[in-house]
């Protein structure tokens, strides 16, 4: 049975970074259907509490600002919850107060601070040629070959020599070490450690955790480095936005509408299976799912090299993030105007580092770090927390039981920073790394669909050899956070994978290449 | 001047070596030479007593070759068959249950994995032979596909038998049946004494032969039945010299001597495709999608591989071991295997040498280093390219 | 008043190759050594009457080879000899065995995993890939990848070149091999808890990282970079103790003139203008030189003995940056016989080599958890050897001596500083550990001595007694060592030069620092003097 009408090409998934692809690809002419298996679009931006890391290549391509989309031109503000009614202020946009706010914990930090945000955003500028563009191979077979990653070489020393000894130095390092050469107290040291642990399987002493730090500083506001970009409404702002500019250049979204299969015929994409049986077609098909669900659920094995399996198989992908949303009858006493800010409960390197040695193990720490939120909606005061504290592979346990307790401890740790918060919470519901596993067909549950590694950056994303958005199957492309640059809401991915795909079809070669792994 | 301490403990440890294979016990009594070699951690025998009278034994009799610590896994299952077919480079759906093929198998770039020979059991059965442990391989290959994968090499002996008259030695023991099995062919049968075995029409000598797989425990009935006509059908127990001959002489390659495989290579340039080792005709290119089909249909586009294995027949007496060859004094290539062939009484060698120079009835010079008694010597002979099959008698298939 | 063409600070086995390679090509050189005995942690010791104990490191197999041959070290009666095999000893009992013979490591492997048998062959390909790539930068200077100097560009060419004959996809895996955690590495091939705690135990020794910490996978790699007679990986002993090196070395040295000095400790540089012109003794003896180079730690070099005055600020903030972690712990063990270790008594092979504690990941990453909660591992990481299996001269006869290297420990309580009480502890800890696999090894000890890494910063001079001279981790290896910008072993200082494991490319017995550092020296010895 084939659908009725014909597309050029077919988007899974309606996350950002599907709309962005849809919406890219719809502007360049195709005729496009964005196909989401849930009944609202989204996808797991849908947990995230603000879109501060957006490419503003893709506001900027897309025109968001023209289908709504405000952004402010206020950076929001950061409370370290220090104990009972203790919080110090780091407000981006009043320096003179968050150095004053600074200097009660120690004046040496306070003068540090702007420094080294400094230092972050000119390092992450350094990378930015890394994330932004498609990666090359690494092959240096001819020139043609060499040409790109000399291009890049090129791209690291314009840095100038002593910022790029530090990126060389410190972009493999612990962000422990690095936050303590740099401050000495540990509300500070455990605020960086945290920023960099968010969202990955590390702990503060972990290797690699300061490139994750850097990525906070990547993208953002445009004109103001290292600052992140605050898109009123948040993150369904951007949804609506990103919807309005894929129907406004006349892409078709459904949702409610599963994909149970791609179809593979002859070596290439021919289009998709839903699960109530329809079948669509179209020579280009883009996924923004979870590589692994994509290629080895969607495609199967049976249309891929073996050795490429294992790779995608071996792609490490175990969450330990959780969202924790709780419901407010008013607001906690002694707040003002509060709404948007976030309070950052990790009071120092050794409690992140504790918690991640709790999950290593496949157990939930005592008291994990988290990053809290306000929102007005509807009238209603709500609270989001994001929790480093939730492994996907629970150990002798399981989340329907795990969930509730955890999200009580957080609750109960609130009470101590914040006397009174805990009698405001009508309802508290924990969205697990399980629970982000089934609802988002991300198999780990991961926030990043693959843990944002060294390991698994750049060339080696989502495996090594195959980081330039195209798969095995001809036609087939990848536009999630799977694929390079990874995972927070960038819509690079999204960018990168719809412009690849574009580029592939109008070269007349839908072949990507006969590589393997 | 330091010596090795006194310990408590004794010099030699209380587990062997090297394991035994079923037949050992009786191998160990034949072999006057005592020359064993190791294989895979097995001990098997370099040679019995006369090398000559074992190869000549294949040539004009029959000859019996432990092949136990070959590598055997079974792979099963309702998809089993498209885990086999989507693993190598032929059409697995078009092998008929009681029937093997011979095939290679890649990597998702197209270079050759390991070749073995793949039994057809049944519809949902199969079980591959090969020289190097694949349980992993095979093993990601069924990821996905309703099919398991167990490494049976432990459950299952072997004997290759082959020679003129081998079917002979077969109907003695009352394997009639087998004995008429056609080329590639595969059966289960009993010997007159009840020993249960199951045969396949294949072997790695490019004679007639058999390869004959039982149960380890009913290992040295079946052997003693084999031999007990020896004298009358001139059958012989061979070692992996003779061996050697009769392989070079029919042109199988060998792991790890004409390639390595994809998997152990630490030098890039040392893995082949299946085209550069000869084997294109054991690539279908229009089946469905076996890993490496991308690769190997990029390098069909692209010309061909660089390097191809060939044959070549060497002027003079002096076998080629390891002989540079040169094309217009430009080095094109090396011999990989070479041996004087006693049957087809010529000089006889394969080498991989680049495409330019593969061509049938090219002539090469080859530089060919051989001991000179205390000194080395070097000599210069023609080596013309033909086809890698220097001895294949009529009787094979018949 | 005599001058020195060079003054080597430190008699260690770096020190004195350094001091060997100057001397060979002919410069005047004078060791200055702080302690009564050369060979700083390479030293044989007598402290229980008729036992030699290699009382700080314990095995040689990153000793280049190429320094072997150059110094002529066979000639001044050293001789290393390998170890036979490493055997895991588990907590159920068993053990895994891993030998020099791949067939029979396959074999034992197969014991525990079939599948991991077959994956080992596939474990030690990429490592042999990886190892032939930068085995060949291990004796040249790291070039500087910000410079555009003929001969960093060139450096950067080379190291380009090792990697790219790699192909493409051991180039992806080379990536991954210096970003992964050993741990994940190891998961990607084995299946088996005892093979990859078999295989990660190597991952750890020295360093303040735990399996699962990103980046260590690179120290597997530093632990099988070595080689024997050939063979990857092997581990050597030398006979009459790792003492034996630093002796070899030193008549080497003296063979080509250089002059060694004991129990005398420089306290300062002497300088002349913004160059270096010589040392100051504790006593105040002032001895001058062209050319001074530390065989100390960085820290130690810049933060004790270099003039702060004539550091640059930034230089001396990444010094005190620098990380030197002490992990490490050591124990010297007298026997009164060889002990039973039933897990092995079938292979008596097994007891001439490395006997580990330590059967998995788990065990490996909570040992390093109480590291990081500031106490030595409650179940730790032993790797342990009886030299006088190899060598009657180590023990009398009939008695045997033991090293057992201990890790985790750290240089400092969570309590405060390591106390007498707490030396004891750690010691019965490690001594009852050993005794769950040795059944009545406790009754055989004569004596054990007990070093700590605050004993190892004490008496041996190592930071925080850490035995690599500072963390092997990629931000402080090839051109981030010891510092960006002053990986060429020269320093801020004109005519002031390091040659210890702070440079390139580190720690372990192997001599490479002390040869490239005298290499650059002769180089700039030979420019000065023309």
């Amino acid at each position: 049975m084939s659908g009725a009408a014909p597309f050029d090409a077919l988007v899974v998934g309606g996350g950002h970074n599907g709309l962005v692809a849809a919406a890219l690809l719809a502007r360049a002419g195709r005729r496009t259907l964005l196909l989401e298996a849930s009944d609202r679009l989204g996808g797991m931006a849908t947990l995230a509490q603000d879109c501060g890391r957006l490419s503003p290549t893709v506001v900027r391509e897309l025109g968001l600002e023209r289908c709504g989309l405000r952004l402010s031109a206020r950076a929001p503000r950061t409370h370290l919850l220090l104990g009972p009614d203790r919080r110090v202020t780091i407000d981006p946009d009043d320096v003179a107060a968050t150095r004053a706010a600074l200097a009660a914990l120690s004046p040496r930090d306070a003068d540090a601070w702007p420094g080294f945000q400094q230092r972050m955003a000119r390092l992450a500028a350094g990378l930015a040629p890394f994330l932004e563009q498609t990666p090359p191979r690494l092959s240096f077979s001819d020139w043609r070959a060499r040409w790109p990653l000399l291009k890049l070489a090129f791209a690291v020393r314009r840095m100038g020599r002593a910022d790029m000894r530090d990126l060389l130095r410190i972009l493999p390092m612990n962000v422990a070490d690095l936050a303590e050469e740099v401050f000495e107290t540990d509300a500070l040291q455990g605020l960086v450690a945290f920023d960099a642990v968010l969202g990955d399987r590390l702990g503060a002493r972990s290797p690699n955790s300061v490139f994750t730090l850097m990525l906070r500083y990547a993208g953002g506001a445009p004109g103001r480095p290292g600052t992140p970009l605050c898109v009123e409404g948040g993150a369904s702002a951007l949804i609506a936005a990103l919807e309005t500019a894929a129907r406004g250049f006349g892409a078709e979204i459904r949702t409610e509408a599963p994909v149970a299969r791609i179809l593979v015929e002859d070596g290439a994409a021919a289009g998709v299976a839903l699960e109530d049986g329809t079948e669509l077609r179209a020579p280009l098909v883009l996924s923004s799912a979870h590589p692994g669900a994509t290629l080895l659920n969607l495609v199967g094995p049976r249309w891929l090299d073996g050795d490429f399996v294992r790779a995608v198989r071996l792609a490490r992908g175990r969450g330990v993030t959780a969202r924790l949303d709780l419901t407010l009858d008013g607001p906690p006493p002694g707040l003002v105007d509060a709404a948007g800010d976030r309070f950052v409960h990790a009071p120092s390197i050794a409690m992140v580092e504790r918690a991640f040695d709790a999950m290593k193990y496949g157990g939930v720490p005592q008291d994990p770090p988290f990053a809290l939120r306000l929102a007005a909606r509807d009238g209603a005061l709500t609270a989001s927390a994001l929790v480093h504290g939730a492994p996907h592979d629970l150990r002798g346990a399981d989340w329907a039981e795990e969930g509730p307790r955890l999200a009580a401890r957080i609750v109960e740790r609130l009470e101590t920073h914040w006397p009174g918060f805990k009698a405001r919470v009508t309802e508290a519901r924990l969205t697990d790394p399980a629970q982000v596993a089934a609802r988002f067909g991300a198999p780990g549950g991961h926030w990043h669909h693959l843990e944002l590694g060294l390991d698994q950056a750049f060339l080696l994303r989502p495996v090594p050899g195959w980081a330039q958005y195209a798969t095995p199957i001809d036609g087939l492309f990848l536009c999630g956070a799977g694929a390079h640059p990874g995972g927070w809401i960038t819509g690079q991915p999204g960018l990168n994978g719809a412009r690849a795909a574009l580029a592939a079809a109008s070269a007349g070669r839908a072949r990507a290449g006969a590589g393997g792994v | 001047m330091a010596e090795i301490a006194q310990t408590r403990t004794p010099l030699l440890p209380s587990i062997p070596a090297l394991e035994r294979t079923p037949f050992h016990p009786r191998l160990a009594e034949l072999n006057l030479a005592n020359a064993w070699e190791p294989w895979r951690g097995f001990v098997t025998a370099s040679l019995f007593y006369d090398v000559e009278d074992e190869y000549f034994a294949v040539r004009t009799g029959a000859s019996l070759y432990d092949v136990s610590p070959m590598l055997k896994y079974r792979i099963a299952g309702p998809e089993a068959e498209a885990v086999v077919d989507r693993l190598v480079t032929r059409r697995i759906d078009r092998l008929k249950p009681g029937r093997v093929a011979y095939a290679p198998w890649c990597d998702g770039r197209g270079r050759v994995v390991e070749e073995g020979t793949i039994f057809r059991l049944s519809e949902t059965e199969f079980r591959i032979n090969c020289a190097e442990p694949q349980l992993t391989w095979f093993e990601d290959a069924a990821w996905g596909f309703d099919a398991t994968v167990a490494d049976v090499s432990q459950e299952i002996a072997g004997l290759a038998l082959q020679g003129p008259t081998s079917k002979q030695v077969l109907q003695d023991v009352g394997l009639d049946a087998a004995a008429a099995l056609p080329f590639f062919g595969i059966g289960d049968f009993a010997t007159a004494d009840g020993v249960s075995v199951t045969v396949s029409r294949t072997g790695f000598t490019g004679d007639l032969g058999y390869e004959i797989w039982v149960a380890p425990d009913r290992a040295l009935e079946l052997w003693d039945a084999l031999m007990r006509r020896s004298e009358a059908r001139y059958l012989r127990p061979i070692g992996s010299r003779a061996l050697e001959r009769t392989r070079i002489e029919a042109g199988h390659i060998l792991i790890n001597v004409e390639f390595v495989s994809a998997r152990r290579a630490i030098r890039e340039s040392q893995t082949r495709t299946p085209a550069a080792l000869g084997l294109d005709w054991a690539v279908d290119l229009s089946k469905d999608h076996f890993t490496g089909k991308r690769a190997l249909l990029a390098e069909r586009e692209a010309g061909g591989p660089r390097k191809r294995l060939v044959g070549l027949d060497v002027t003079g007496r002096k076998p080629a071991h390891g002989a540079y060859l040169y094309r217009k004094g430009k080095e094109v290539g090396q011999v990989t295997s070479a041996c004087w062939s006693p049957i087809a009484k010529r000089n006889i060698a394969l080498a991989t040498v680049d495409a330019s120079a593969a061509g049938e009835g090219t002539v090469l010079d080859a530089e060919i280093y051989y001991r000179k008694e205390i000194t080395q010597g070097k000599t210069d002979a023609a080596a013309t390219v033909v086809p890698p099959r220097f001895y294949q008698p009529a009787h094979r298939r018949g | 008043m005599k001058r020195y063409d060079a003054i080597v600070i430190g008699a260690g086995h770096n020190g004195l190759a350094a001091a060997a390679y100057l001397a060979r090509g002919g410069a005047d050189v004078l060791v200055l050594e702080r302690r009564e005995a050369i060979g700083g942690a390479a030293i044989s010791e007598e402290r229980y009457p008729g036992f030699t104990y290699s009382s700080c490191s314990y095995v040689c197999s990153l000793l280049r080879a190429e320094i072997m041959r150059d110094l002529d070290l066979p000639r001044y009666g050293l001789k290393i000899i390998p170890y036979g095999s490493t055997a895991c000893l588990m907590e159920t009992g068993d053990r895994l065995a891993l030998y020099p013979d791949a067939d029979q490591t396959r074999r034992e492997i197969a014991r525990h995993s079939l599948r991991d048998a077959e994956a080992y062959e596939d474990f030690m390909r990429d490592l042999t890939r990886q190892v032939r790539a930068i085995r060949p930068l291990l004796l040249k200077t790291p070039p500087d990848p910000t410079s555009f100097k003929w001969r960093d560009l060139m450096g950067m060419k080379e190291i380009g070149e090792a990697f790219g004959r790699l192909g493409e996809d051991a180039l992806y895996q080379a990536m991954q091999f210096w970003t992964m955690s050993c741990g994940d590495f190891l998961d990607r091939y084995f299946e088996s808890d005892v093979v990859k705690g078999a295989f990660a135990g190597g991952s750890i020794i020295g360093t303040a990282l735990g399996p699962y910490s990103p980046g260590s996978a690179y120290v597997l790699l530093h632990h099988v970079m070595g080689d024997l007679d050939g063979h990857v990986g092997a581990w050597g002993f030398a006979v009459g103790g790792m003492g034996a090196i630093s002796r070899a070395l030193a008549a080497a040295a003296q063979d080509h003139g250089a002059e060694i000095r004991t129990d005398a400790e420089v306290s300062e540089l002497l300088m002349q203008a913004d160059q270096v012109a010589g040392v100051v003794l504790a006593d105040g003896e002032e001895v001058r030189a062209r050319t001074v180079v530390s065989n100390l730690d960085v820290k130690r070099t810049f933060l004790k003995i270099a003039p702060r005055a004539h550091l640059p600020d930034d230089f001396v903030e990444r010094v005190a940056a620098f990380k030197i972690r002490g992990s490490s712990g050591k124990l010297n063990i007298a026997l009164d016989a060889l002990p039973e270790v039933p897990a092995i008594r079938h292979d008596p092979k097994l007891m001439r080599g490395g006997i580990n504690v330590g059967d998995s990941m788990e065990y490996l990453e909570r040992a390093y958890d109480d590291w990081k909660n500031g106490t030595w591992s409650a179940r730790p990481y032993l790797d342990i050897f009886l030299p006088s299996t190899l060598d009657s001269s180590m023990a009398p006869p009939g008695k045997h001596y033991m090293s057992v290297f201990v890790q985790y420990a750290p240089p400092k309580l969570a309590t405060g500083p390591w106390t007498d009480d707490d030396r004891d502890a750690f010691g019965r800890t490690v001594i009852e550990t050993i005794e769950r696999h040795m059944p009545g090894f406790k009754e055989l000890i004569l004596d054990a001595w007990v070093r700590t890494p605050a004993d190892l910063e004490d008496q041996v001079g190592l930071t925080e007694g850490n035995i690599f001279h500072g963390e092997l981790t990629l931000d402080q290896l090839l051109f981030n060592r010891p510092v960006p910008g002053y990986a060429q072993y020269r320093s801020p200082i004109r005519g002031f030069y390091m040659c210890g494991s702070s440079t390139h490319p580190g720690g372990g017995v192997m001599g490479a620092p002390g040869a490239n550092a005298a290499r650059e020296m002769l180089g700039d010895l030979k420019r000065r003097a023309a």
